[in-house]
């Protein structure tokens, strides 16, 4: 198949192209495709670019090693989502783990700690303004669970249904999240609102 | 009132919606495409590192150390079954008499060499029933087996004078030995006794002094 026709392919023919034919480029334009949505998606999930980075990359790994266990019964971009949230969390445990065994050891050898600025990356802040970064903290502040949501309806901009088969729940178990995670942040943010 | 409040946290609500949909968009670094398909090649060209655990139960090693565990049995089965010890049901069936604290002090384990006809272990039992209620009167001290020498000689001495022949303690005398082969008996010498005063003629109050004298 010639580049030019790989580029007027949807997201499920891309896949299949690669593999049935193992066709690399099939590949590197989904990677072109996601890895913009995927990033803004993580990023707001987790907080911090490095790590970010890191979780895009192995999701589109596994993306790569693991192309057969997708069926084209569902939406390309539903897997994409669940493998890359599946990671983010994975991640966020991690993190969570890491600072937890740094804050118990602390003291022990008089080491010191760099506290990463996480907001303070030049490309995320560079069109963005203070408010954007005080909703971003507001949102690392809520449940990781209602935070998904928010992120996945308010900011990916994902419908109910798409939610629902991505988290593998109801719909109606998605909006009420929703709702959940918007009063929770509405909560943080009514200094910023009632103004 | 009420809707004044309403309305207003309707529009709180919009603006957060609003802001959040209009947040400034993170994108990749530019070489991110890049950094990934050279990861992606030099994953392919090196090889997989397999885990401890995954070596431990891969299809190959599970066989192997199956097969090897059962050569281990079977070794071990043919090395260390012994027919005579194990195989046979009636050896391992068989009951064991065990006497202790007999009158010379010593403990006699004797297993019967061949199963005994029916009759002879209804002896045996009987025997058995009667010297173990003996054991637990007498226990182990000399005091203990001279008084039930007196005591079965006394019986004896009555069975002998009234001339009538309890059966049931005759049985049991001569079933005795039978079952404790190797072993004194305590109302033993009691019998020879009573056979000495009736071969003697002499009465029961003799054969007591007799005893009390001995």
């Amino acid at each position: 198949m010639s580049e030019k026709n790989l580029y007027d392919l949807s997201d499920e023919e891309l896949i299949g192209e690669f593999q049935l034919n193992n066709e690399v480029r099939a590949f590197e334009i989904l990677v072109a495709r996601y890895k913009n949505p995927l990033f803004n998606y993580v990023f707001r999930f987790l907080g911090d670019y490095e790590q970010t980075s890191d979780v895009v990359q192995e999701t589109m790994i596994k993306v790569y090693r693991n192309k057969d266990s997708y069926k084209s019964i569902a939406k390309f971009s539903t897997w994409i989502y669940t493998i890359a949230g599946n990671l983010a969390k994975t991640e966020l445990q991690r993190r969570k783990r890491k600072n937890l065994f740094s804050i118990s050891s602390f003291g022990e050898d008089n080491e010191s700690f760099d506290i990463k600025d996480e907001e303070a990356t030049p490309d995320v802040l560079a069109d963005s303004g203070i408010k954007s970064e005080i909703i971003q903290e507001a949102l690392l502040k809520i449940s990781e669970v209602y935070r998904e949501m928010i992120i996945l309806r308010d900011i990916q901009e994902f419908s109910y249904e798409e939610i629902a088969e991505m988290k593998g729940i109801s719909i109606g178990t998605v909006k009420s999240r929703i709702n959940r995670g918007r009063a929770q942040l509405q909560q943080l943010l009514k200094h910023i609102f009632n103004e | 009132m009420e809707l004044k409040n309403l309305q207003h946290d309707e529009e709180q609500y919009k603006k957060l919606t609003g802001a959040l949909k209009h947040m400034p968009k993170v994108n990749a670094p530019a070489n991110f495409e890049a950094d990934l398909m050279r990861r992606i090649r030099q994953e392919e060209e090196s090889p997989e590192k397999i885990s401890f655990l995954k070596k431990l139960f891969s299809p190959f090693a599970l066989t192997s150390s199956s097969i090897a565990v059962a050569a281990a049995t079977i070794v071990l089965f043919v090395l260390f079954a012994d027919k005579d010890d194990f195989n046979s049901y009636e050896e391992f069936n068989k009951p064991e008499l065990i006497i202790q604290d007999a009158p010379s002090g010593e403990t006699v384990n004797e297993k019967p060499d061949e199963i005994k006809p029916e009759a002879e272990k209804k002896e045996i039992m009987a025997a058995q029933a009667v010297t173990e209620s003996n054991e637990v009167l007498s226990a182990t001290t000399d005091e203990f087996a001279s008084a039930l020498v007196s005591k079965f000689s006394k019986a004896a001495v009555r069975i002998a004078a009234s001339g009538k022949n309890d059966s049931n303690l005759t049985g049991e005398l001569k079933a005795a030995p039978s079952a404790r082969p190797g072993t004194k008996l305590l109302y033993k010498p009691a019998v020879k006794e009573s056979e000495t005063t009736k071969d003697t003629g002499n009465t029961e109050e003799d054969s007591v002094k007799i005893n009390e004298v001995k």
